[in-house]
């Protein structure tokens, strides 16, 4: 194994101890892993038994079982994850890539070790959550990055027992999911701040809002996009106002304005997205894609919290209703991210959500419901019947459930097949239990999708519309010619 | 809009002139008001920030960062900039700079300190290899009510300002413990931790050469850091005083 130095800004040592720059980060260094980079030259590399040597110069040998080399090595792979020193050795590297990319028994395991791991950070119990000798660190590391909780575990590393260097892993990971967490919030409460300064009314759901509504942290479920819902007749003045604002709308969705296209992409969608460099915002005028099966925007104005993101007061869902906004998310992704359910327990173990219920949860909000209580233990708030129904609820599916929290693979991708999209929307619809006419809108979205709608600017649905179901039927024909 | 409505200011940020083009009667007005301490009529070093807006408030909340970034953009790897309060003694231009994260009581420590000490700065505090602190007299964000927080000249809310050079005498970092009881803790900090506290709190340090080294110069020059755990800004007067050596 050879070592050099990372991409270091800057390197300051004083007493023994030393702080460096990393990018931007800044990171204080031990007495012993302050004399490993000192031992690695400045430019060139150094054997991990030079190392080790000079280390044990400083420090003498460590008391049995401990040695000097595994000692070494271990601060090693600490300084590795921070990128203070980069490691020059296939081998090496080729045994961290294989962690990181499990056989799948390998990856099961450490899947399952999450759940109870997640449970146990959800349970009263404060005594340290050991890692079962089967999982290596690395896997559990690579587990918690597939389902997202990478935040929420460095958060409890005082509860868990695991290896240092996954530990180590998990706490530079969360580091950066901090950084970009924070971007966003800065970014959320320009777009609030832009929308009000227009006289728009906004809700910000998921992302860092409900970070913030379900864990109290609005970095603890890492970064991801920003999400406002504002009302339908609002749609075109905060899209203007956000454009303004430096977030682009997207080329394949039609713009605001008197054509057929946008009426057809506002009568048929939900959402569309706007970019700015540093984040993307999805711009809602209705919650979730199907009518009807969640409170119109008024009700839920009504009823919304607000949270402090940051140091920003951001308004948001009531708790009840981002409950089960987040339990109907979890379903449309199958559960496969654990993050989903313990966003849906963390939600149902307050007690103000259950003060705030209005109406009972969906069929499929309950299964959510009933597989983080199966997975992550009664939520504490929810009333004993809810939880019985619920996880009666979730029996039929928990297996498959299992199988697929433990593959790798995304669900969510374009299926090849024309209309296949379609079918599994539907489905949706009847999931979530939508009415009939929902199917129909489907229908006329599927016919008619806006990237082939977006350069459409008559004004006449009669012009406009067989152009485009012309293109869609090229387009779908050519698929299938390609199968 | 006519030539009349737009009304053109320069104000002095750490050193920089930035120049302002506001357009409208009302905001213009209001602009001045608000950035009175800092109006200079010295020649701009930098391109001007143009405002505009039917929403005095709204407009004046967005001016004042688009001012900041302006600046600190024209000084990145030339100063140490920390997101801090500065405050200085009156006499001796000895001066104290208050390190805090966003929304954690830089400001609500500067409005009460202000009165006692003089303001530099409630935001940015723009250090100087040599260990000047350089002036930015930006208006308070102040939360009265609604959304945006309400932007006050230093002067309007009593504050002192000095035209004498200041020098930096001592480094705090904040925490602010609503439920501590008692004088202020002061802990005398390792320059390691000193400099990993600080760090994130800076804007484009990475682009100043050696900026861990440049960091350790400046604390060593105020005779290191304090980490300070207070209830109430006025708890902090004694301390200060202490520090810069005035007379509590």
């Amino acid at each position: 194994v050879r070592l050099r130095r990372g991409e270091l800004v800057d390197l300051y040592v004083e007493d023994g101890r030393s702080v460096v720059m990393v990018g931007e980060n800044v990171l204080v260094l031990s007495e012993i892993a302050t004399q490993i980079v000192i031992s690695v030259p400045e430019a060139g590399a150094t054997s991990l038994d030079e190392v080790t040597t000079s280390v044990v110069g400083v420090f003498g040998e460590p008391e049995p079982p401990d040695t000097a080399a595994g000692l070494t090595l271990q601060q090693v792979h600490d300084l590795a994850a921070h990128g203070v020193l980069v490691v020059e050795d296939e081998g090496f590297r080729g045994s961290l890539r294989s962690h990181l990319n499990p056989r799948p028994e390998e990856r099961a395991a450490a899947v399952d070790a999450l759940r109870w791991a997640l449970r146990h950070l959800r349970s009263d119990d404060s005594r340290s959550w050991p890692l079962p000798t089967i999982v290596t660190g690395a896997a559990f590391a690579a587990a918690a990055h597939q389902h997202h909780v990478v935040s929420y575990l460095a958060a409890h590393l005082d509860r868990l027992d695991l290896p240092p260097q996954a530990a180590a892993e998990l706490k530079v990971s969360a580091g950066r999911q901090h950084a970009g967490a924070g971007m966003l919030a800065a970014d959320l409460a320009r777009a609030l701040d832009v929308l009000d300064a227009t006289g728009i009314r906004a809700l910000a759901f998921k992302g860092v809002a409900l970070a913030t509504l379900a864990h109290g942290d609005f970095a603890a479920r890492g970064a991801g996009d920003l999400d406002l819902l504002v009302a339908p007749d609002d749609l075109e003045v905060a899209h203007a106002a956000l454009a303004e604002a430096g977030w682009a709308p997207s080329p394949e969705y039609p713009a605001p304005g008197p054509s057929w296209a946008w009426r057809h992409f506002v009568r048929t969608g939900n959402e569309l997205p706007l970019t700015a460099p540093s984040s993307m915002i999805d711009l809602h005028w209705h919650l979730v894609p199907t009518r009807g099966t969640f409170p119109d925007f008024d009700t839920l104005w009504s009823r919304r919290v607000v949270v402090d993101v940051d140091g920003q007061a951001v308004p948001t869902l009531a708790a009840y209703d981002a409950l089960a906004h987040s339990a109907g998310h979890a379903a449309k992704d199958r559960w496969q991210w654990l993050r989903s359910l313990l966003d849906v327990h963390l939600l149902a173990s307050r007690t103000d959500t259950w003060e705030s219920a209005d109406r009972p949860l969906r069929g499929d909000q309950l299964v959510s419901l009933g597989l983080a209580a199966r997975i992550l233990g009664p939520p504490p708030a929810t009333p004993p019947p809810v939880v019985h129904e619920a996880l009666d609820a979730a029996s039929d599916v928990w297996e498959s459930v299992l199988t697929e929290q433990a593959s790798a693979e995304v669900v969510h991708r374009v299926l090849p097949i024309p209309g296949m999209n379609f079918l599994k929307n539907a489905r949706g619809v009847r999931r979530s239990g939508g009415a009939p006419r929902e199917v129909v809108r489907l229908l006329s979205r599927s016919a008619l999708p806006p990237w082939l709608t977006a350069a459409e600017e008559s004004p006449h649905g009669m012009v406009a519309a067989p152009r485009v179901l012309a293109r869609r039927t090229r387009e779908m024909s050519a698929k299938l010619g390609r199968r | 809009m006519t030539g009349r409505d737009v009304t053109r200011l320069r104000v002095t940020a750490f050193g920089v002139v930035v120049p302002i083009e506001v357009r409208g009667a009302a905001l213009g007005e209001a602009v001045a008001e608000a950035w009175r301490d800092a109006l200079t009529e010295a020649e701009p070093t930098t391109d001007a920030v143009v405002t505009d807006g039917l929403d005095v408030a709204a407009a004046l909340h967005h001016l004042s960062p688009a001012v900041t970034v302006r600046a600190i953009d024209s000084r990145a790897g030339e100063l140490v900039m920390l997101h801090a309060a500065a405050l200085a003694d009156p006499d001796s231009g000895r001066t104290a700079v208050l390190v805090a994260a966003s929304g954690t009581g830089k400001t609500t420590a500067s409005r009460t300190l202000g009165k006692r000490f003089s303001y530099l700065s409630d935001e940015t505090a723009a250090i100087a290899p040599d260990g000047t602190v350089l002036p930015y007299r930006k208006p308070l964000s102040i939360i009265e009510s609604g959304p945006l927080k309400t932007q006050v000249a230093p002067s309007s809310l009593g504050l002192l300002t000095t035209d004498r050079e200041c020098r930096l005498a001592a480094v705090l970092v904040l925490e602010r413990a609503p439920d501590h009881v008692g004088p202020p803790t002061l802990t005398p900090m390792e320059t390691v931790d000193a400099i990993a506290a600080i760090a994130p709190q800076s804007s484009y340090l990475p682009s100043t050469p050696r900026p861990l080294h440049r960091l350790a110069d400046l604390l060593h020059l105020a005779g290191g850091a304090h980490h300070v755990t207070y209830a109430e800004a006025a708890d902090l007067e004694d301390v200060l005083a202490r520090l810069l050596g005035a007379e509590a």
